[in-house]
């Protein structure tokens, strides 16, 4: 039977910082933190950080953050924990030892791969997603939601959209759109009623935070008080910074750098000041600004910031959640494969805990599924890279070798039946000679990865939640309707 | 990135490697080769190197020509091997140094109609180190060598007429002042036995050379990846030993193609065993003190675009991390039978893309930029900052990867990276001059191949 899901434990290592350029940027980063400061436009966090030593400017609302309250503080992050799925077989361990895919999140399209045209997308689309990750053994969780549901109130919009989710995955959920406390208090509620409690929800946490930070070196108010709701309820918390070379970072990578550490680092220090020991995580999507049009480049920048801001977390011990994929590109060609490709490896090299995602074209914005289908690919072929090449006597096969001799074949001896099976099999690569390709129509990965999507949109079903549960979740979003407002 | 127009060369140094085995797994993998070579040796080919092999020590069976040879005879040997080189072009701004961490692509001219049109185009890009010519189209050198002042490598199964022929071009090409080696080398390449002698005599006559055989197909290689790199290894090895005896200091490197067993579906090694292996053959490589050069078989699909892309892109990682001086076989799809000027663009901007990645990040004072964080403060912007001016242009630019609007993109026909290619592949041809190549020498190099009978 198939794992539910398929995290990858790299054996192989890759160090785009050394150890002098880790200490040289977090020795920048706590001068930033202490001379500069950031801003936490939260009354709440504001009393947490001064309570606490920090400098506070009511008036401006930033925060100077000393290195010794910054230390002590991120050092609480618990060595390891669990984001449970509601299936156990989907729990994912953070451990800074294995990396979990996701799906990209917050797009607000869905392309029709059948019409090719594009629609905005609705709440019948985000429950569409979630059961269309649930599916897919090669991403873990279920982040975001990946396209919001424009069809519903705003105002409950991201409750909405967490209904649409846990109701059609049984993996972990990660929520990026649930901001402010009110809202935060209602999803921890909903996940309650989905494990019985929020005491059993400490113990089974099936639902995480994250929220995006305000680059250059602030916060949202309702996103910190959303996290802080998080980490009252043992929940796992994080803050996503994004800084753009040449916009809201410097025009150096380690410049940039620095802002993104420094922001994911404060967000951290503000949860393990108000819940000591809370599963807190660092997350990023820091990037440079293409010249020509302004937007996000996607680019070796991207690739090698995504790895250095990943070794810069685990310097602190603490996870990260880190961009990856995430293309640019407008379709599933040239462009998508090369950005998903090298994005994937920086990630995966660097062992990103929790890899945010797959699913999305053009920027985050547009899901197609057999483009999502296609990146679970490049995710296969990168975790068989980074487990390396084990080499030992029977590896080595030196008397094999020897038996068998020049111009030989080894296909029929026992060594090669054993190892034969740890190839890399492919799903949508292909890799057939090429007569076979012609004659069977020139398939591609695409028209591949096409079928996979159509048959699991077709027939796949996930896990149902009990009839009572589900009606409970309804009662909730309904009540969220009515007291958030409508416009 | 340098303006594609010029052609000049460029192949920054990678600050960055990955090392994906140990430093004890390589030294075993290393020692094992050396055990293969000594206990089942290797078939050669070749009266001159059987006799070279012979006088140096190793086990000669003259009836089947299996020859063991034995460790310090390879040690011995490869001493003299640099560790790095200059492959020159006809002008100093397309010198390419093999080695020392540095890399570029091998633009292949196999199935291109036109040698000329492809050989220009490649020398238009800057990422392009080298230009290669197969063997078997050798009576195109003269208009190759015409058609860019990059080095050019003549690659493929090499007789010994064909060797000879090469060598009388090398020596009517020339060097140039203070640099005395021509433009010119070879790649020789073997399917079942180690043919050496062609590759000798380009040796001795002082020609830039790399041998490689061809990863046989269908399970004549260990199942396991730890011997098939063994053996690979060794097969290096052995040749580089024997062109060292040959000609003792002369310019060697290793070529390499992908090592992996397919179960299923007899190829070469596509996927990610194929993609490790470069970095894994290059670690072997530098450990014996050689530089290698890292290609991949063109057999993506033209027709697929996604999985051209995604193959072509971890390879090119792969070989740009693990410290390979070129990565062949750029331009090429369909198992080597399509040539097309757009995927040789696609390649270069894949390769500018990796090796970007490869350069790092560089942290230092200037760069950490605390003043201009500082400066711009909690919500400011970076723009109007003079660190901004300073480096906003060290962001690497791509020519194809579109990051515009995607309402952009569909009025203007939603053209996607190989259309744009094609085109700006027609726009660097047409805008493009080479520095001539002297009449007379191009004479000298039409009389050599119609002497030849080619």
């Amino acid at each position: 039977m198939t794992a539910r899901i398929n995290p990858i434990a790299p054996r192989l290592h890759w160090d785009v910082l050394s150890s002098g350029d880790i200490e040289a940027i977090h020795e920048a980063t706590l001068t930033i933190l202490e001379d500069t400061g950031i801003r936490f436009p939260s009354a709440r966090a504001l009393d947490i950080l001064e309570g606490n030593g920090c400098a506070v400017d009511r008036r401006s609302e930033v925060v100077r953050l000393p290195r010794k309250v910054v230390m002590e503080a991120v050092a609480r992050v618990p060595a390891q924990y669990l984001l449970a799925g509601r299936d156990p077989a989907c729990d994912m361990i953070i451990d800074r030892a294995h990396c979990y895919l996701s799906n990209d999140g917050s797009g607000v399209f869905v392309y029709d791969h059948h019409t090719g045209e594009k629609r905005p997308s609705t709440k019948a689309d985000a429950a569409t997603s979630a059961r269309f990750v649930d599916a897919l053994p090669n991403v873990s969780y279920y982040w975001g939601p990946v396209v919001t549901s424009q069809d519903v109130p705003p105002a409950s919009k991201a409750l909405h959209d967490s209904e649409a989710v846990l109701t059609n995955t049984s993996k972990h959920y990660q929520a990026v759109t649930t901001v402010g406390e009110r809202p935060a208090r209602l999803l921890v509620e909903m996940a309650a009623a989905i494990v019985g409690g929020t005491a059993e929800l400490r113990k089974r946490p099936i639902i995480s935070f994250m929220q995006c930070a305000v680059d250059p070196l602030g916060h949202d108010g309702p996103n910190l008080e959303a996290n802080l709701v998080a980490a009252e309820h043992g929940l796992a918390s994080g803050f996503m910074p994004m800084p753009l070379m040449a916009g809201t970072g410097p025009a150096t990578m380690a410049g940039n750098l620095v802002v993104q550490n420094a922001e994911a680092l404060s967000g951290v220090v503000l949860l393990e000041l108000a819940f000591p020991g809370c599963p807190a995580f660092f997350a990023g999507a820091p990037s440079a600004m293409d010249l020509k049009t302004g937007g996000y480049t996607a680019g070796p920048e991207d690739y090698l910031l995504a790895a250095g801001a990943t070794q810069l977390a685990h310097f602190y011990g603490v996870p990260m959640a880190m961009g990856t994929m995430a293309t640019s590109a407008k379709e599933p060609d040239w462009q998508a494969a090369v950005d998903d490709s090298l994005s994937t490896f920086a990630s995966v090299m660097t062992c990103a805990d929790m890899m945010n995602g797959c699913g999305l074209l053009n920027g985050s914005k547009i899901l197609s599924y057999p483009h999502m289908v296609m990146e679970t690919e490049i995710y296969g072929i990168v975790q068989k890279v980074a487990g390396g090449v084990v080499v030992d006597h029977d590896t080595l096969a030196v008397d094999l070798i020897a038996k068998v001799g020049p111009n030989g074949t080894y296909l029929s001896e026992k060594h090669t039946r054993r190892y034969m099976k740890d190839v890399w099999r492919p799903t949508v690569w292909d890799r057939t000679p090429y007569d076979v390709w012609l004659s069977g129509g020139k398939k591609g990965a695409l028209d591949k990865a096409t079928a996979i999507a159509d048959d699991i949109l077709a027939n796949y079903r996930s896990e149902p939640l009990p009839d009572d549960v589900v009606a409970e979740l309804a009662r909730i979003v309904a009540g969220a309707d009515a007291e958030l407002g409508t416009p | 990135m340098t303006d594609p127009v010029a052609g000049a060369t460029v192949s920054p140094a990678a600050a960055l490697h990955h090392a994906s085995l140990a430093d004890d797994e390589v030294g075993r993998l290393h020692d094992a080769a050396l055990e293969l070579l000594a206990s089942r040796g290797v078939q050669v080919d070749g009266e001159i190197a059987l006799g070279l092999l012979r006088a140096a020590g190793a086990s000669v069976e003259s009836s089947t020509g299996r020859v063991r040879l034995p460790a310090a005879l390879v040690a011995r040997a490869l001493a003299s091997a640099p560790a790095s080189f200059v492959l020159p072009g006809r002008v100093a701004d397309r010198d390419v140094t093999i080695g020392g961490g540095r890399g570029g692509l091998m633009a292949a001219t196999a199935a291109a109609p036109d040698v000329a049109a492809a050989a220009l185009l490649a020398d238009a890009l800057p990422e392009v180190a080298v230009v290669g010519l197969p063997a078997r189209r050798l009576a195109e050198l003269p208009a190759a060598v015409a058609a860019t002042a990059k080095p050019v490598l003549v690659c493929g199964a090499l007789s010994a007429a064909q060797a000879d022929v090469v060598i009388a071009a090398a020596a009517a090409i020339g060097g140039r002042d203070g640099v005395p080696r021509p433009p010119l080398g070879v790649v020789v390449h073997s399917t079942e036995q180690v043919a050496l002698d062609p590759l000798l005599a380009c040796a001795r006559a002082g020609l830039v050379c790399a041998f490689f055989t061809q990863p046989a197909l269908g399970g004549e290689r260990p199942a396991s990846r730890a011997a098939a790199l063994a053996a690979v290894h060794a097969a290096a090895l052995a040749a580089g030993a024997v062109q060292q005896l040959a000609a003792p200091g002369s310019p060697y490197f290793v070529p390499a193609l992908p090592v992996a067993v397919e179960d299923h579906a007899p190829g070469f090694g596509l996927g990610p065993a194929g993609v490790a292996s470069f970095t894994q053959l290059a670690q072997l490589a530098a450990h014996a003190g050689l530089p290698i050069a890292c290609g991949f078989p063109p057999t993506r699909p033209a027709t697929d675009e996604w999985l051209a892309a995604a193959d072509g892109t971890f390879f090119a990682l792969a070989a740009a991390l693990g410290g390979a001086a070129l990565l062949a076989v750029a331009g090429h799809t369909d198992g080597g039978r399509e040539y097309s000027p757009a995927q040789l663009v696609l390649d270069a901007e894949t390769w500018s893309n990796v090796a970007a990645v490869g350069a790092g990040i560089v942290v230092d004072e200037e760069t950490l930029a605390l003043e201009t964080i500082a400066a711009v403060g909690i919500g400011g912007n970076a723009l109007g900052q003079k660190h901004t001016r300073r480096h906003m242009r060290e962001v690497w630019q791509p020519r194809l990867f579109d990051r515009g609007a995607y309402d952009v993109w569909r009025r203007e026909g939603e053209r996607g990276a190989p259309e744009r290619a094609a085109e700006l592949a027609r726009a660097l041809c047409a805008g493009h001059e080479v520095p001539p190549l002297d009449a007379e020498k191009r004479a000298t190099l039409r009389r050599i191949i119609a002497t030849a009978g080619l």
